[in-house]
């Protein structure tokens, strides 16, 4: 493979496009964590009584908890005293007309729609522009707006912010909250319910299908903080959903820890698809700063038929650590997941899913492809566990992995617990490079080198991206591009 | 966790009791180290990644020890000590070595057998230069209590460019009146350059003792040796069997291994396979055999460190009952590792809605230009196959018998010593519905 030196050097120097920092008056807990902190987060969410106490319960079962070690990632010592839990822009806007100039352009840069186009009765959409998507924008700690949230709400659908949807909507917030990632789940997740700020919440009543995608934009800006959201979405009887996430954060030294928390609640033949296209900053190439992923995802299939889709694209980090499960508990349920994780220079993933088979006939698929390029670590860490009322229950999993380059490590470790002898359970996983057979072809054809291997390399992960919304799927494609042209040579 | 705690301390009391007057100073060194990496760990909790599915609990609650002489063999057992023909038999009885039923003088040209305490005589020998160096006590505390306490165990070497026709034979047996006994069974093996040879290591037990055998066998293929290994356990219904055999091979060697797990309460074995030099091939392949009650653990660890080698894995499991086993191979490829091909597969026949199975094929992989897969099902006989052959007259117990028996003998196919093959068969069959209407078909 031999692209000229001259792109590559072009292209090495162009590392990460969003690493700019918003200059922007910011107020900020003091750092270090402790009660007080957790009651000053609750204050300034103007939370009632009990999110405070179910925030300081989870906090004392933190204090209880050790650090996770048997992840396969190495990670630098966190100092959680040092890390201030909560950051948000001064100036709190009324309305979306009220928000910072600068922060919408801060939105601008990347690509974000802020603002809301009245659809004109009878005029086309002119090609080639992109369709409404509903978004929330989380700054920090706190979200600055939503978009489309009158036009929804005509529909019955809650898409807020989750300090709003906790002054708003207790009764939905206190039936739901922690019912799928319980407080002290894990030593993350513990952490995050103590000091959560905004994530998304999303309501789809019964019946519903959301007419449009919903979207949080994830940004963290300022330095010597943690992002700590939460995202609780929950489809009733018979709701459908399409919901996107998309993260970016600045070029720092330091590395900053994201520790966020997503619960789904699907009902009885309820559809939730979730994608994730996490491109948080992945820090130099010597594996200098960067953000921490730790991340803990869960969607329960309550109902009978429902159906839970996750699809991830992850550039992003230094360190990846998330595993979106299903927990398959109504009969009939579905669990689907989508991976593509794209490691390079020391970037290092450990990732996967855990589909939890409880009810009957129970379907779950698992498509997991990972790139490691440069001196790079992955892992795909999955399990598939049939319990004893599951009878009737399917998975088929594939992971593969590709390896660019001689210093990188791709792993597959895929776990599985069958409680059931009517389970069919089956796993493959191969590991392998860019054969020159492939490049042959290729190049043979007159396609470039570098060309050639974002061809193979986008024929390999095809079966994700297909399950991405369209315009996802173009925008993830390009993310990999760029993601990857500097590896070859 | 408290009897976690008590029970490091009775093995150290053991070590420390014991007259090691007699053992060369290398050897004190090496237990002496083993000791302290057991007391430093203890035995592992369900935390720990590579024990957390392995329930140990009446093993590290239970303070055992070794047998002061071997008790009597019943007639059944004395029946079943010689399986292979025509080999050099070794028999241990309660984890003493039987000088008067092992055949330790007139081997074959080539082979030398000594017992563990004549070999740690020799300065300078095969036992200085290898033994307690391969297999790690770091990593497995049955590696370093073993390490620590054996005194009964045998070294056997092979010549350079020796290849004796016979087999040897390693027979393991626990009689009725083991309860609370130890048996530290130490094996090295080693095999020079060039030398190709088989052996065959049996473990048996009386039912109703709640004993406990923890072999380790360390093997050493020098550069271009040719090793065959069979490993076959069944022991009594009481009985725990934690064992480890830790192959080293070196340039072009090959290792051919084959284990079979067919009873105990709790049987584990840990297949380690170092492949050191370039053009190394290892080919594994298991089977476990599960009734009620019974829990058995297959850990394969295969460490590609040399460029061009090549390893296979194949396991299969059949669980009936309630009844739980555990599959968990890793392909470990190191970085200078190129043109590695390893491929690992893990089938798994559950019998039982009370029946668990846990597999865990883990890839590793630091080099890239390597050819690495590894494939994993479970699941239940295909009702569209015993449809089949009830629609043909044979009865629902006798079809799922035949589909068995089909499922699990491919792994017998490979053992290429006809008695052994036999005799594993048998163990198969006699698990079997409908066993009399597979054997007419045999």
């Amino acid at each position: 493979m031999s692209a000229s030196n001259e792109t590559i050097e072009r292209l090495t120097r162009r590392g990460y496009e969003y690493g700019f920092v918003t200059d922007i008056e910011q107020e900020y807990a003091p750092a270090g964590l402790n009660e007080d902190i957790v009651r000053f987060i609750s204050a300034k969410k103007e939370e009632p009584e009990w999110m405070l106490e179910w925030r300081l319960e989870a906090y004392r079962g933190w204090l209880e908890m050790s650090h996770p070690n048997w992840q396969k990632v190495r990670v630098p010592p966190i100092d959680f005293q040092a890390i201030s839990y909560y950051a948000a822009p001064k100036k709190r806007p009324g309305s979306l007309d009220e928000v910072d100039p600068k922060l919408l352009e801060t939105y601008e840069k990347l690509g974000i729609p802020m603002h809301e186009r009245e659809a004109l009765a009878g005029v086309e959409r002119p090609a080639g522009e992109r369709p409404d998507v509903a978004v929330d924008a989380v700054f920090d700690s706190v979200s600055v707006g939503t978009t489309y949230q009158g036009k929804l709400m005509e529909q019955g659908i809650i898409f807020c912010s989750m300090s709003e949807a906790v002054r708003d909507h207790p009764e939905l917030v206190k039936k739901y909250l922690g019912t799928v990632v319980p407080r002290k789940d894990n030593f993350f997740a513990a952490l995050n319910s103590a000091v959560f700020s905004d994530g998304s919440f999303v309501y789809i009543p019964k019946g519903v299908k959301c007419p449009m995608e919903l979207s949080t934009y994830f940004r963290i800006n300022a330095g010597h903080t943690g992002q700590f959201e939460r995202t609780l979405i929950i489809a009733e009887e018979g709701a459908s959903v399409s919901y996107l996430e998309g993260c970016t954060a600045p070029m720092r030294d330091e590395n900053q820890l994201h520790a966020a928390v997503v619960e789904l609640v699907a009902l009885d033949d309820a559809e939730i698809k979730y994608s994730t296209v996490q491109n948080w900053y992945p820090g130099d190439e010597n594996g200098v700063g960067g953000i921490l992923n730790f991340v803990t995802k869960r969607g329960l299939c309550a109902g009978k038929r429902s159906k839970i889709s996750w699809t991830q694209v992850e550039t992003g980090s230094a360190i990846t650590w998330k595993y979106p499960s299903c927990v398959l508990k109504g009969d009939d349920s579905v669990g689907e997941f989508y991976s593509v994780a794209v490691t390079r220079n020391r970037q290092q993933a450990d990732t996967g899913t855990k589909m939890i088979h409880m009810g009957k006939n129970t379907k779950s698929t698992i498509v997991a492809k990972g790139i490691s390029a440069g001196e790079a670590d992955q892992t795909y860490r999955g399990l598939v566990r049939v319990n004893p009322t599951a009878s009737g229950a399917r998975n088929y999993s594939q992971c593969d992995s590709m390896l660019i380059g001689d210093k990188c490590g791709a792993h597959t470790f895929p776990y599985i617990d069958i409680q059931h002898p009517s389970a069919q359970v089956e796993h493959e996983a191969t590991t392998s490079k860019i054969s020159d057979e492939q490049m042959f072809y290729c190049t043979q054809r007159g396609i470039g080198a570098e060309e050639a291997v974002s061809l193979i390399v986008n024929g390999f992960c095809k079966d994700v991206f297909r399950t991405l919304p369209m315009e996802f799927a173009v925008e993830a494609q390009k993310l990999l591009e760029v993601t990857l042209e500097d590896s070859v040579g | 966790m408290e009897a976690v705690a008590e029970q490091k301390s009775v093995y150290l009391q053991d070590f420390q009791r014991r007259d090691r007057s007699a053992e060369p100073a290398w050897w004190e060194t090496r237990r002496e180290a083993a000791m302290q990496r057991f007391e430093a760990n203890g035995f592992p909790t369900r935390k720990v990644e590579a024990w957390k599915q392995t329930r140990l609990a009446h093993v590290t609650q239970e303070h055992f020890q070794p047998a002061h002489s071997p008790g009597t063999l019943g007639s059944e057992m004395h029946n079943r000590l010689a399986v292979v023909e025509d080999a050099v038999r070794i028999v241990f009885v309660d984890g003493i070595l039987d000088t008067e039923r092992s055949e330790l003088e007139r081997l074959p040209d080539g082979l030398r057998v000594r017992s563990l305490a004549d070999a740690l005589g020799e300065e300078g020998g095969v036992a200085e230069s290898h033994l307690a160096r391969h297999a790690d006590a770091e990593a497995h505390p049955f590696i370093a209590l073993n390490t620590a306490l054996s005194t009964q165990g045998v070294v056997i070497e092979v010549g350079s460019g020796a290849a004796p026709q016979q087999p040897i034979e390693l027979v393991h047996v626990m009689t009725a009146d083991t309860g609370s006994v130890a048996s530290w069974p130490r094996v090295l093996i080693h095999g020079a350059t060039s030398s190709e040879f088989t052996v065959v290591q049996r473990y048996m037990g009386a039912d109703g003792a709640a004993y406990l055998t923890a072999p380790v066998t360390e093997i050493i293929g020098e550069a271009n040796s040719h090793i065959g290994f069979y490993q076959y356990v069944e022991e009594g219904d009481q009985g725990a069997h934690l064992g480890v055999i830790h192959a080293t091979l070196d340039r072009d060697a090959q290792l051919t291994g084959h284990a079979l797990h067919a009873g105990g309460r709790t049987v584990r074995t840990d297949l380690y396979a170092n492949l050191d030099g370039p053009g190394c091939s290892v080919n594994l392949n298991g089977l476990y055999l599960l009734k009620s009650g019974e829990f058995a653990d297959f850990h394969t660890w295969t460490r590609h460190h040399a460029d061009h080698c090549t390893s296979q894995q194949r396991f299969k499991g059949v669980l009936d009952g309630k009844s739980e086993a555990v599959f968990d191979g890793l392909i470990h490829v190191a970085r200078d590792a190129q043109k590695t091909d390893a491929e690992q597969e893990n089938r798994n026949l559950l019998l039982s809605p009370k029946a668990l199975a846990h597999s865990n094929p883990r890839l590793e992989i630091y080099a890239d230009d390597v050819k690495c897969g590894h494939g994993s099902t479970v699941g239940q006989l295909d009702e569209a196959a015993v449809f089949y052959l009830r629609s043909r007259g044979v009865s629902e117990d006798e079809a799922r018998g035949i589909l068995t028996f089909a499922f699990a003998n491919e792994m017998l196919e490979p053992v290429s010593l006809p008695s052994l093959r036999d005799y594993e068969r048998e163990a198969l069959l006699s698990l079997l519905p409908g066993e009399e209407a597979v054997r007419k078909l045999l």
